[in-house]
């Protein structure tokens, strides 16, 4: 039965080719349209645009495990250069999710002192992005 | 959905419990590459008035 309600964040997640990152902290999807302005004399100073190009990229950060599923899969596919299959959603069937190919574009590993070791990465999307529903 | 493999995947080891998308975790229980993983998780409790009698 799909979601209702307000979504609790502990629910959407980033899947890479399906399987779930795991012990995450953070996740978040962007997409940007870009705008082109095409406002001409007889708009009479109102501006006007028509949309462009579309990017858009997935942010996950999480806790640093070495034998979880996570960063090592990231970092292998950061130095590789690799593309994957990145989703953002819930594992509840009927719930819609985002989905697209992507690369990392920056990868970040944090070790503080007195404090757990931390990782950001940020997948790119290449191609275009897709909705759907979990089934 | 949770499950157990029962079979390495990828680099992921044999016995780890990990969270996949429904339609690839019907497919890795169909290949017994996995099972179903539900233990440790606490049930929901739905509190409901619908079945008491009026």
């Amino acid at each position: 039965m799909p979601t209702t309600g307000k979504v609790s964040g502990n629910l959407m997640l980033i899947y890479k080719d399906g399987v779930a990152i795991a012990c995450t902290t953070d996740a978040s999807f962007t997409l940007n349209n870009e705008q082109l302005e095409v406002t001409c004399k007889d708009n009479d100073g109102a501006r006007q645009y028509i949309l462009g190009g579309q990017d858009w990229n997935f942010t996950v950060g999480g806790i640093f495990q070495f034998d979880n599923v996570g960063i090592d899969d990231l970092t292998d596919m950061a130095i590789d250069k690799e593309t994957a299959t990145i989703r953002f959603g819930t594992d509840v069937v009927g719930d819609f999710f985002l989905e697209g190919d992507a690369i990392i574009s920056t990868i970040n590993i944090t070790s503080p002192l007195n404090a757990p070791v931390t990782y950001t990465a940020t997948l790119q999307g290449t191609g275009p992005i897709t909705k759907g529903i979990t089934t | 959905m949770w499950v157990r493999l029962i079979r390495s995947h990828g680099k992921i080891k044999m016995g780890k419990v990990i969270k996949v998308i429904p339609s690839v975790a019907r497919k890795m229980i169909e290949d017994k590459r996995a099972i179903e993983y539900t233990d440790g998780f606490p049930v929901k409790k739905i509190k409901t008035d619908f079945f008491k009698p009026k």
